[in-house]
């Protein structure tokens, strides 16, 4: 079992402002399948993300990625996922898309000649090689949600989390990147979670389907 | 070593895009010493200069690890890339201390500068075992450390208003003996003066630096003991924020 959810409950919030995003979720992912999350704003998608990447922690329930208990070992879990998320705010302005990624890649220990040929595939699959060199700030939306991708995918983790990775991203890219995260699970044996609300999107990735509403998730 | 290299080489790509503010740091060291030199001469007093040039340094040193976790963490929630750093599979507190030491380096290069314009600008007269001064200062560097890290910790938490900032700040400036000597104070400030680590580590440095004093070994004991205390502060304080923050999922945002 890769993910493993068992009846989380997350509020944010206290007194009358307290509101339960997650109300009793559970969720299990085999290894190298593809899960799409669906559901209307608000309905607490990117929480389950955050709370699959360690970043947040539930007020109830257990969670373990990879066989590792991620509420008791957060920094081992977080070896084990890439998290695609925030592409506009989550990066170095003034740093170019290679320093970006570099830094990042460096910080989960992926350094040297290695860093040098995961940054080559991706830039040729992702198409940003044009752009290694440009400020991220003078990167268009695009782009920068290529390179969240990219930052996700550099340490060449066996979960991938990704919430909305083709937000901003255009048609043919869109494809592509959907074909793209298609091969690394079937023949790559990874795990994804993808949010979207494009439905064409969630057609095109296939794989089991979740729909996410007031806080209860339903297959 | 990874994280410290990762750091330190987007530490220096980013100081490369903001190269006048580099620039303002070293001037601002040359304008306030050159400030207390003119003071010294105004006052007639002739060991003023080379008495206020330690404390200035010292309080330059101090300042930087009050300070350096808070800025950081802050700048990172501004920058909006804090929650990137967090999910590294590193040890929150190690990527905090980590995200540092490129700063730190900066530091080192401000102090450079302070004891070579006092030495050969102002003709302070510098006879000290370099031994020693760097001892000193690397427990001081520690014990500061973990002040600062109770800081960070309360801005990772609150987002702003630092209450221990501001009190620590603003006591050592006035009871640590850096502008004056403690002695000037009323014997009730004067008694709390004595009390703080800050005092006698600065009495310590002032020795080592200008008149070749070697240091005390049981200055040594007191700072380690102090350092032991704020580091164990600061590392509980940071582990309890951290807790908290990703409880309410504010680890990224200010």
């Amino acid at each position: 079992m890769s993910i493993c959810v068992v009846d989380v409950h997350k509020s944010f919030g206290s007194g009358s402002d307290r509101k339960e995003v997650l109300r009793g979720v559970d969720l299990k992912i085999n290894s190298g399948s593809m899960y799409v999350l669906t559901g209307p704003n608000g309905s607490g998608k990117t929480t389950l993300l955050k709370l699959l990447a360690t970043l947040v922690v539930p007020e109830r329930g257990a969670i373990s990625i990879n066989g590792c208990d991620a509420l008791k070992h957060p920094v081992k879990a977080r070896r084990f996922t890439g998290l695609v998320y925030d592409a506009e705010r989550s990066f170095y302005q003034m740093l170019t898309a290679e320093e970006n990624i570099s830094f990042y890649a460096r910080m989960a220990g992926v350094d040297g000649a290695l860093l040098g040929e995961r940054f080559d595939l991706l830039c040729n699959v992702l198409n940003i090689s044009s752009f290694r060199d440009t400020k991220f700030g003078h990167c268009s939306s695009g782009v920068r949600q290529k390179l969240a991708i990219a930052r996700a995918l550099i340490t060449d983790p066996p979960v991938i989390l990704s919430d909305e990775p083709t937000r901003s991203i255009d048609e043919a890219s869109k494809a592509e990147i959907c074909n793209y995260l298609k091969t690394i699970v079937s023949s790559g044996g990874k795990t994804c979670i993808v949010v979207t609300h494009d439905r064409a999107e969630a057609l095109a990735l296939g794989g089991r389907a979740g729909f996410l509403e007031e806080g209860k998730l339903k297959e | 070593m990874n994280l410290l290299s990762a750091f330190l080489l987007r530490d220096i790509a980013i100081e490369k895009t903001y190269r006048f503010q580099l620039a303002v740091r070293l001037i601002d060291v040359i304008f306030q010493l050159s400030v207390f030199y003119f003071i010294g001469t105004l006052v007639s007093m002739r060991d003023y200069f080379p008495f206020v040039f330690v404390g200035l340094m010292f309080s330059r040193f101090f300042q930087f690890w009050l300070n350096v976790f808070s800025q950081n963490i802050r700048q990172e929630q501004f920058w909006g890339t804090a929650e990137a750093l967090f999910l590294s599979p590193r040890h929150p507190l190690a990527v905090v201390a980590a995200g540092a030491m490129g700063k730190f380096l900066f530091l080192i290069g401000e102090l450079a500068l302070f004891l070579a314009l006092a030495r050969y600008v102002f003709g302070v007269r510098l006879s000290f075992s370099p031994l020693g001064f760097i001892m000193v200062l690397a427990v001081c560097g520690i014990m500061f450390a973990g002040i600062g890290l109770v800081s960070g910790s309360i801005i990772l938490y609150a987002k702003r208003g630092d209450p221990v900032n501001w009190f620590v700040s603003g006591s050592f400036d006035i009871l640590s003996g850096v502008y004056f000597p403690v002695t000037v104070l009323p014997p009730a400030m004067a008694r709390i003066a004595n009390i703080l680590p800050t005092t006698g580590a600065l009495s310590t440095l002032r020795g080592i630096l200008l008149e070749g004093n070697p240091p005390q070994l049981h200055d040594f004991y007191i700072l380690s003991l102090w350092a032991a205390a704020t580091c164990a502060a600061g590392y509980i304080s940071f582990m309890l924020a951290y807790k908290k923050t990703r409880q309410k999922g504010e680890l990224g945002t200010y």
